[in-house]
């Protein structure tokens, strides 16, 4: 079995060193997972992309989320960078200090569909690094059949109604009021969205971390007295993103905060939860929290790339981003539209539900895009979760938490 | 069981002491060559790796002296994971050389079973660890949860379990899965351990009135010595590595609460993106291993020479 | 064990050490025999409303399980006959030969194991990228050999060790050349350790999901492992039920593979044959 692969090797060797001459290039490309739709949809577009394109051959690569960081290492690493890849947008500083990512020198004609707001992410002094690939934001999730058993008519708007109202559901018997995360990516995100709620920032005006502020103290004793009072569901720590998200599909969870996906989710695995969509609840500004996902480039240096190659990369990242490959994306992964045309498709004007979501745009704040930020986000995280587990008192853990998020910051 | 002895060694047909030296050498060309090809570079790499000055995406800036190991000592977290490491080695290679050990004598015997009862016990070496993770994960959650489910239907438990979502108790759990994967070794070793001794010696020692307790302690312990050595050493170098069980459970959280070096040299490299860190703490893991396994190696060359 | 209380304990042993390793299997059966809908219906049923084999099915037809698992199967065995073709003599070599740096053989080999892949991915990857093995079978074979030396060697070298050289110096002394003494008298007596030393080299190769991610890049080339694991590392989506089916069926034909194996962990010696 092993000469039938040494072989089967050589002779595709041998035969694509005759043929190669004419060079067919090869374009890599490196996605993650989001769900079962991710990959089919590249392929597709691959395949009909390679049809207009009889001498590009695109090579897809799919992985999980959780390594697609450590791929991408290994990959530069060696020098075997995939051409285009889709990477958390909080990696790009790192990619840009280290000299490894392509300024993507696109017509305006390409640029201008986009949605402004959506390509601040990438634009680091002054050039672009990549395309928002997916766009989402965050609302308050809440379930209209429990409202109505604890006797609330309207989802809450400040934190006093959001606690208020997550204490009458968790009076019904099995029923939990308000899902807390506090455990995995984006622990930390749950408490910005209190944190930008209160009128406070990550980072400073003075460059230093945005805890030693009154906005930060008034979040975490929040987020904590929740917790005291039991009107979040039980062992926060071992509760990820998508736990609260079962617990609301079985029924058993009033509200959560959680993306765009959230409706085709329910749609599948829980179509008979009656729910709604609302804005967060925020204590002096009303804010939620957008996020992309950045489609980019790498340099030469590390993919051995032609110039030839990078060309017919760049037509295939062009391509994708046609409005129908858009709109098609859109609608399987349920994220939002990044392009004005798409944003115009009646299939998102149409839709209420996510509608609900675009209305929130307007507030949305991003995280801030600075080198260390996975060290700052741990540390954050590890804040939160000694506090939700009673480990550290809330002034205290911000204190050292700050003091700790400053020495990083100076980094 | 030096070889054969000096007599035989001379009536032997065509080998004198330096031919048998090279015949060996050439019997154990290729295992050295394989591991030189393939792990050699790599280790070589991570030594100057801890030596060096990185950047974010893992390449070499210059020679960095000691800085990297100075500042994972400086850092609270990973002497944390350092000392709990080791509590985790210890519960999982003591708790499983007991169980194995126990499980490995009551198998000597003639028992009824005695095939399924081994087939059993096989069973966790043909998952991957990884999977064995998952499904205990799958088995004690809170949320969908079987167990959970069932034992506060009873009325056993007020609240659904959360193993994980606390330091202590998730430890516990990867303390178990941990021993649970490490049996099927173990105790394969000691059985096949046990099999090897001859059973002369076992019958003239129970013709001389040895039973029990002292027929184990005086006649098979000795002869067991060696296999367990085997065993002590490859498990301690595999738990204290050993990766998948947290990493899959609590990631090393909550609040580094599970937090072992392996996991925390993993999130140094691959989140926090400080490769020189991470060479450092794999070079600290391997000086701590060998320091061990030559400890080892001395208490066993020791106790054949006695 | 004549005493029948000393044997009830051990029978008592037995059985809860087997409840707690068959605990998850049974459910994962269970969960691998639910709909999708099913799998976070709360409260959980303990039997599925109707024994969906869907699940396992769709592990043919959705990530082509089969194909991963024949990857697997080739990949892992041939490592492991690589490992064993290489540690045997090796281990002889420490076993019955004398030579400088014997004590030390196996102290080297055991340094291998103490980097564990995770640790030395990076400079693993560059190595397999400067043989031109990216994405080929051959550099999870080679990995999983190398990694397997050390154990192999040492447990191989140590079974030998209790076989009586007076053995196949009788056989020397009938006539026999070297080798046939090697080969007609010493290997079979050599088979429990080897059994082992090859058992734990299998394990080792098939639970292997490190190397197996960061060599192999198409889907065609995934081990059983690896495609489990894609599974379940959907960043928004995972489904369960298909996650546990194909645990079950990974893990089956290791189980059959040791159901016929096990009998020469307990084989004893060939009576008299010391005489």
């Amino acid at each position: 079995m092993k000469r039938r692969h040494s072989l089967a090797m050589l002779l595709g060797l041998a035969l694509s060193m005759v043929l190669g001459l004419a060079s067919a290039t090869t374009v890599t490309v490196e996605i993650p997972k989001y769900s079962d739709a991710t990959k089919p949809f590249f392929e597709a577009a691959a395949k009909a992309f390679m049809q207009d394109h009889p001498d590009i051959k695109i090579n897809i690569q799919e992985t999980s989320w959780d390594n697609l960081h450590q791929v991408l290492v290994t990959d530069i690493a060696a020098k075997k960078a995939p051409d285009i890849s889709i990477i958390g947008t909080r990696w790009l500083p790192e990619y840009i200090s280290s000299d490894v990512a392509m300024p993507l020198a696109l017509p305006s004609s390409f640029t201008d569909r986009f949605i402004p707001a959506f390509l601040t992410p990438s634009s680091i002094q002054g050039q672009l690094y990549g395309l928002p690939w997916a766009a989402s934001d965050r609302a308050l999730i809440y379930n209209k059949d429990l409202f109505k058993q604890a006797g609330i008519t309207d989802p809450p708007k400040t934190w006093d109604e959001l606690q208020a109202d997550a204490a009458k559901i968790a009076k019904l018997p099995g029923r939990y009021g308000f899902g807390l995360q506090g455990s995995q990516i984006e622990t930390d995100v749950y408490y910005y969205y209190f944190l930008w709620g209160a009128g406070g920032e990550i980072v400073g005006a003075d460059g230093k971390s945005g805890l030693h502020s009154q906005a930060a103290s008034d979040a975490l004793t929040y987020l904590k007295g929740l917790v005291d009072a039991k009107v979040v569901e039980p062992n926060v720590t071992s509760n990820t993103r998508e736990d609260l998200r079962t617990l609301f599909g079985q029924g058993r969870l009033g509200m959560f905060i959680y993306l765009p996906p959230i409706i085709g989710w329910l749609k599948d695995n829980a179509p008979n939860i009656d729910y709604g969509i609302a804005p967060l609840p925020y204590k002096t500004t009303p804010v939620t929290y957008a996020v992309t996902d950045t489609i980019m480039m790498y340099k030469p240096s590390v993919t051995g790339a032609s110039d030839q190659q990078v060309k017919d990369a760049q037509a295939f990242l062009e391509y994708i981003f046609s409005k129908d490959n858009r709109v098609n994306y859109n609608k399987q992964e349920g994220f939002l539209p990044v392009l004005q045309d798409v944003a115009k498709d009646p299939f998102f004007t149409n839709n209420e539900k996510l509608n609900a979501f675009v209305q929130l745009l307007p507030n949305a704040k991003f995280a801030p895009i600075i080198p260390n930020w996975e060290k700052i986000a741990q540390r954050t995280t590890t804040m939160l979760q000694n506090v939700y587990l009673g480990k550290e008192q809330p002034q205290p853990a911000l204190d050292a938490a700050a003091s700790d998020i400053d020495a990083i910051l100076q980094q | 069981m030096k070889g054969p002895p000096l007599a035989a060694r001379r009536s032997r047909p065509t080998a004198t002491a330096i031919n048998e030296q090279a015949f060996a050498y050439l019997l154990l060309a290729p295992a050295f060559l394989l591991a030189i090809a393939v792990v050699g570079y790599p280790i070589l790499n991570t030594i100057v790796t801890a030596f060096s000055k990185t950047n974010a995406v893992g390449q070499l800036a210059g020679p960095a002296g000691f800085a990297n190991f100075r500042q994972i000592f400086s850092d609270p977290i990973f002497l944390q994971a350092l000392w709990r490491t080791a509590l985790w080695t210890l519960w999982v290679v003591g708790l499983t050389t007991i169980v194995s050990m126990l499980l490995a004598l009551i198998l000597y015997e003639d028992l009824r079973g005695k095939r399924v009862f081994q087939l059993i016990l096989l069973i966790p070496w043909a998952t991957s660890v990884t999977m064995t993770t998952i499904a205990w994960m799958w088995t004690i959650n809170g949320q969908v949860g079987l167990i959970s489910n069932t034992l506060q239907v009873w009325g056993w438990i007020p609240e659904p379990l959360g193993f994980l979502a606390r330091g202590p108790s998730a430890l516990v759990v990867a303390i178990a899965i941990g021993i649970v994967v490490s049996i099927p070794f173990t105790t394969s070793v000691l059985v096949s351990g046990l099999h090897s001794i001859p059973e002369e010696i076992l019958e003239a020692g129970v013709l001389d009135g040895a039973f029990g307790w002292a027929r184990f302690r005086y006649l098979m312990m000795p002869m067991l010595g060696p296999f367990l050595t085997i065993t002590l050493v490859i498990n301690l170098i595999n738990v204290f590595n050993s990766f998948p069980i947290i990493w899959t459970l609590t990631q090393g959280g909550p609040a580094h609460g599970t937090e072992v070096v392996v996991t925390y040299l993993y999130t140094t490299a691959f989140r926090f993106n400080e490769f020189g860190q991470a060479a450092a703490m794999s070079l600290i893991t391997f000086i701590i291993l060998l320091a061990l396994s030559i400890a080892f190696s001395v208490q066993t060359m020791r106790t054949r020479l006695s | 064990m004549r005493n029948p209380i000393v044997k009830g304990l051990a029978y008592a042993f037995l059985t809860i050490i087997s409840i707690v390793i068959l605990l998850p299997y049974l459910i994962m059966l269970i969960t691998s025999l639910k709909t999708r809908q099913e799998v976070f219906a709360f409260p959980p049923p303990w039997i599925p409303k109707s024994f969906y084999i869907g699940n396992f099915i769709d592990l043919f037809t959705k990530v082509e399980f089969g194909h991963a698992m024949l990857n697997s199967i080739i990949a892992v065995g041939s490592a492991t006959i690589l490992t064993l073709l290489i540690a045997t003599p090796a281990a002889y070599a420490i076993a019955r030969l004398r030579f400088r740096g014997r004590n030390w053989v196996v102290s080297i080999f055991l340094v291998t194991q103490m980097f564990k892949p995770v640790v030395i991915i990076v400079g693993m990857f560059q190595v397999m990228v400067f043989y031109h093995l990216l994405d080929n079978l051959v550099s999870v074979i080679l990995a999983y050999a190398t990694f397997n030396l050390a154990f192999s060697i040492w447990m191989l070298s140590s079974y030998f060790q209790t076989i009586p050289p007076a053995i196949e110096e009788a056989a020397w002394i009938d006539g026999a050349s070297r080798w046939t003494a090697i080969r007609t008298i010493f290997v079979p007596m050599a088979r429990p350790g080897m059994v082992v030393a090859f058992l734990f080299s299998f394990v080792a190769g098939w639970n292997d999901l490190v190397l197996a991610l960061s060599f192999l890049r198409s889907s065609g080339n995934y081990t059983a492992t690896l495609d489990i694991f894609s599974l379940v590392s959907g960043q928004y989506v995972v489904e369960w039920q298909l996650v546990m089916a194909a645990v079950l069926m990974a893990t089956v034909p290791v189980v059959i593979m040791f159901g016929f194996v096990q009998r020469y962990f307990v084989e004893g010696f060939t009576a008299g044959a010391v005489r």
